[in-house]
């Protein structure tokens, strides 16, 4: 079934405010402006779909310049693709709101099933399951051999996918973070110094394996655009993904939905992704530089930027130039007193994570001043605390409408 | 989410927009035998998760502080021990012999852990081994050389203890309706044997379970589980139960067990800390002594991570890490199927043993796990299982044919997971239908019954079951 949502949209618009008997809608049944539970879901498909998109084309820009590095390696070429690495995460880090939604990206039993997260997103990784590592970094090191440094292993996308998650949940192989390994290279040196992975370009021209190391790489890159494109496709219009969620009662894509929210700012981003490296005790110096999100690049204070942002996108809507009826529009129509506290702490939740976004500071240095027993909270901690309120709000929320997650 | 609507109606919906489902009160209709909650396996606590981490949530209304703790136990269950000496001395320590580097990679995402594959290390198997007799504690005589467990894997210079192979034997059976089925029996054999031939050991393979909801199972009182006995079988329904009682090496006493395949470990404490020392080859406040059974001089010499390996403090974040994994809600349990299912399961007596609806006491590892009624689908109780599932090795109380019955929260999750659908104590059953007919001893009755319904109730049994 082809629907042409905003099509669709207008005209539940209009027969909503003639023919409204839906008890959700008693208290604005005069109201011709009040949002229905269904202009939320499908201006929350809209939203799904474009940053998808946007995310997949970004990958796509990645991969061309992967390519153009790996045909002429050159110091310029590699900085280029790095450069484009970061751009892409910009907005991959606002599609991971979409996870824990009983959608495609995690489910694995469904027929639209594509249960592609962990391949495109896994970590921390133990890197030297791909590639070499420099002695005395990493104990588990003779744990594995290297694939880029076993010839035996043919690298293609079968096998590197096979391979992924393949030994314990450290042993990744594919997705972001092996990409960002293959560029950056380990962090080896210490937080104060304000430095990345110091791979140099000569790892793709003259060192050992460099013909593998640079297949490995556009290997990777190649199924995560597949990954992505594969997501975008179920999810844009007539796609096979969206229409089951069109589908979806209100009340169950709804709950779906803020679900996402609600996971990412309440667990995966404050719990998994900053008090864990808080408190850990991994890497160099026991600094827990291992267990920062993206621990090669240092770019961990954009990835945390973008996860806030992706649920700040699904609360309130609004998404570049998407706009329209969202789970905040529906709270302030059912209890006024609970929106206002919603967008309160959704605000605050941003700026705190801004502090850390927006700091002159890398995050695995941040993260190194501050201890989860602190009695004081430092900026790090301040955003654990701030988006662990926004996620009660995004909870009690969810109550405010008679949904409960 | 099967929550299909014929397309027209939903069109009507769209134009009228007065459907009940609006108020996600699924109104169950009139054959349905819908309970009001009977999805919330563990009340309020349950989380509602789809995905591959469906294992891995924590249960809601943790404290601050609290969540910081589950997160640092998390990062503790999933990193990679390595040998000692090392750099990073907080997780230093593993082996000298060992099973597995990470508590992750025979608990993958807090999962089920896979059948043994000849010539690949482990991911979450493991082969338990004693000589007849217990001793001074109730326990399992040690095999002279080995220990009560096989390490296959060893710190480089050291050796291991063994290799283990399995091979398959085919066993056919036949529904009332004339369908046939085949399952596979599996046999081990050792190769490679270190320190002397293991013929004739006492053998028990193992695999590792998801770890959910551990902390209701602890926080249980222990006449929640006892209540359940009926050892001389006065009801006469073919089923008996009984407890096993353990030694606590924490306060050396006997107390009654209720963790693992044989219900062995009283505690999650102690539990844990065995996983630590057996699978690992780490040493705690609990289990102190390096693994190494004598004559295994090499291993006894090699230098350890500190005394203890794993720290008081390290050890209480990974049990309140796994005291407080949530349980997912059910999944699909309107469906038609799914509630004949439910009816079949009572109708067949399975619920005798995978009993629901114990209720928590005030003893736990935090408030939040206090006072919950939970349906666990397991009496925690030891049953004879018949001899076609006997591991033939006692433990504790628990003789050769006993298992301790197996909660079922979560079964319908293991598949997306784990991306396999292995079940029992070696994995040897392929899906939740082998399992069933895996069942013997007490339950030969409620096998039998299965194998009598018609095809179409089969599958209502184990769609209901994969709700779980």
């Amino acid at each position: 079934m082809k629907t042409n949502v905003l099509k669709t949209t207008a005209v539940i618009v209009l027969t909503l405010s003639l023919f409204s008997c839906g008890n959700d809608d008693d208290v604005t049944t005069e109201n011709i402006n009040a949002v229905s539970k269904t202009d939320v879901t499908a201006n929350y498909g809209n939203i799904v779909y474009q940053t998808y998109l946007d995310s997949y084309n970004s990958a796509v820009d990645m991969q061309t310049t992967i390519n153009a590095f790996v045909t002429t390696p050159n110091q310029a070429n590699f900085d280029l693709a790095k450069t484009a690495w970061l751009d892409a995460r910009e907005f991959y880090g606002l599609t991971e709101a979409f996870r824990e939604c009983n959608g495609p990206v995690d489910t694995e039993s469904n027929a639209w099933s594509l249960g592609s997260e962990g391949q495109m997103n896994a970590w921390p990784i133990d890197e030297s399951y791909i590639d070499y590592v420099a002695a005395g970094t990493e104990d588990y090191a003779n744990d594995y051999d290297s694939i880029i440094g076993d010839d035996s292993v043919t690298i293609d996308q079968t096998t590197i996918t096979g391979l992924n998650e393949d030994i314990n949940d450290k042993s990744i192989s594919t997705g972001w973070h092996a990409i960002e390994f293959l560029l950056w290279g380990q962090d080896n040196t210490m937080p104060v110094d304000d430095l990345p992975g110091t791979r140099a370009f000569t790892d793709y021209t003259t060192a050992d394996h460099a013909d593998r190391r640079a297949l490995y790489l556009q290997t990777a890159t190649n199924v995560l655009v597949n990954d992505l494109n594969a997501l975008t496709t179920t999810w844009s219009p007539g796609g096979t993904y969206r229409v089951v969620f069109d589908n979806l009662s209100d009340d169950i894509a709804l709950r779906q939905l803020i679900n996402g929210a609600f996971f990412i700012a309440g667990d995966e981003l404050s719990s998994e992704r900053i008090i864990a490296p808080v408190d850990s005790t991994d890497g160099i110096g026991g600094l827990g530089q291992e267990d920062e999100h993206s621990c090669f690049s240092d770019n961990t204070h954009r990835d945390i930027y973008a996860n806030a942002k992706g649920v700040y996108n699904v609360v309130f809507g609004d998404y570049n130039a998407i706009t329209g009826a969202s789970f905040y529009d529906l709270v302030k129509q059912a209890n006024p007193t609970q929106a206002a506290t919603l967008k309160t702490a959704a605000d605050n939740a941003m700026d705190k994570v801004n502090a850390i976004g927006n700091n002159t500071q890398p995050f695995d240095y941040l993260i190194t001043l501050e201890s989860s027993t602190d009695s004081n909270f430092g900026i790090v901690m301040q955003s654990v605390q701030a988006l662990q309120d926004w996620a009660d709000e995004i909870s009690a929320s969810a109550d405010a409408i008679g949904i409960s997650l | 989410m099967k929550y299909k609507l014929p397309l027209i109606y939903l069109f009507l919906l769209i134009l009228f927009n007065c459907s009940d489902d609006d108020n996600y009160q699924p109104v169950p209709d009139s054959t349905s035998n819908y309970e009001e909650g009977e999805e919330l396996l563990t009340g309020v606590l349950g989380v509602n998760s789809t995905s591959g981490n469906a294992f891995g949530f924590e249960i809601d209304g943790l404290s601050f502080q609290q969540l910081a703790i589950f997160a640092s136990g998390n990062s503790l269950f999933n990193q990679t021990w390595v040998s000692a000496p090392a750099s990073t001395t907080a997780r230093d320590g593993l082996g000298p012999t060992f099973n597995a580097r990470a508590c992750a990679t025979c608990h993958f995402k807090d999962g089920r852990g896979s059948p043994l594959v000849n010539g690949s290390n482990s991911s979450g198997f493991l082969m338990r081994i004693s000589l007849n007799g217990q001793d001074a504690n109730g326990d399992a005589i040690p095999v002279p050389g080995y220990g009560l467990q096989l390490q296959d894997q060893a710190n480089n210079g050291i050796a291991y203890e063994a290799k283990i192979n399995i091979t398959h034997e085919a066993v056919n059976g036949t529904y009332a309706d004339g369908s046939t089925y085949q399952l596979q029996k599996p046999i081990y054999t050792f190769q490679d044997e270190q320190f002397g031939a293991l013929s004739g050991v006492n053998t028990s393979p193992r695999i590792g379970q998801q770890t959910i909801g551990l902390g209701l199972i602890s926080a249980l009182p222990d006449i929640e589980i006892t209540k359940f006995e009926d050892s001389n079988d006065s009801d006469n329904d073919g089923i008996s139960g009984r407890a096993n009682f353990v030694y606590n090496y924490d306060t050396n006493a006997i107390a009654l067990g209720r963790f693992g395949w044989k219900a062995n470990a009283p505690t999650l404490r102690q539990q844990v800390a065995g996983a630590f020392h057996g699978d690992m080859g780490l040493t705690t406040s609990i289990f102190s002594e390096q693994n190494c059974p004598s004559p295994q001089q090499d291993c006894f010499d090699a230098p350890n991570g500190g005394t203890p390996e794993v720290t008081d403090s390290q050890l209480e974040k990974v049990v309140f890490y796994q005291a407080h994994l949530a349980v997912p809600n059910r999944r699909n349990y309107l469906d038609e199927d799914v509630q004949q299912g439910k009816i079949l399961f009572n109708q067949l007596n399975c619920i005798a043993c995978h009993a629901i609806n114990q209720k928590t006491g005030t003893n736990a590892e935090s408030e939040l796990l206090e006072n919950v009624t939970i349906k666990p689908y397991s009496d925690f109780l030891l049953h004879d299982m018949g001899d076609a599932l006997a591991d033939n090795r006692s433990d504790f109380n628990a003789n050769g044919n006993e298992w301790r019955t197996q909660p079922l929260w979560g079964i319908g999750l293991i598949a997306t997971v784990n991306n396999h659908t292995n079940l029992l104590h070696d994995g040897r059953a392929r899906n939740v239908e082998e399992a069933i007919l895996w069942h013997g001893g007490e339950a030969e009755t409620s096998k039998q019954n299965f194998k009598n319904l018609n095809i179409e109730k089969r599958q209502q049994l184990i769609a209901f079951i994969n709700s779980l």
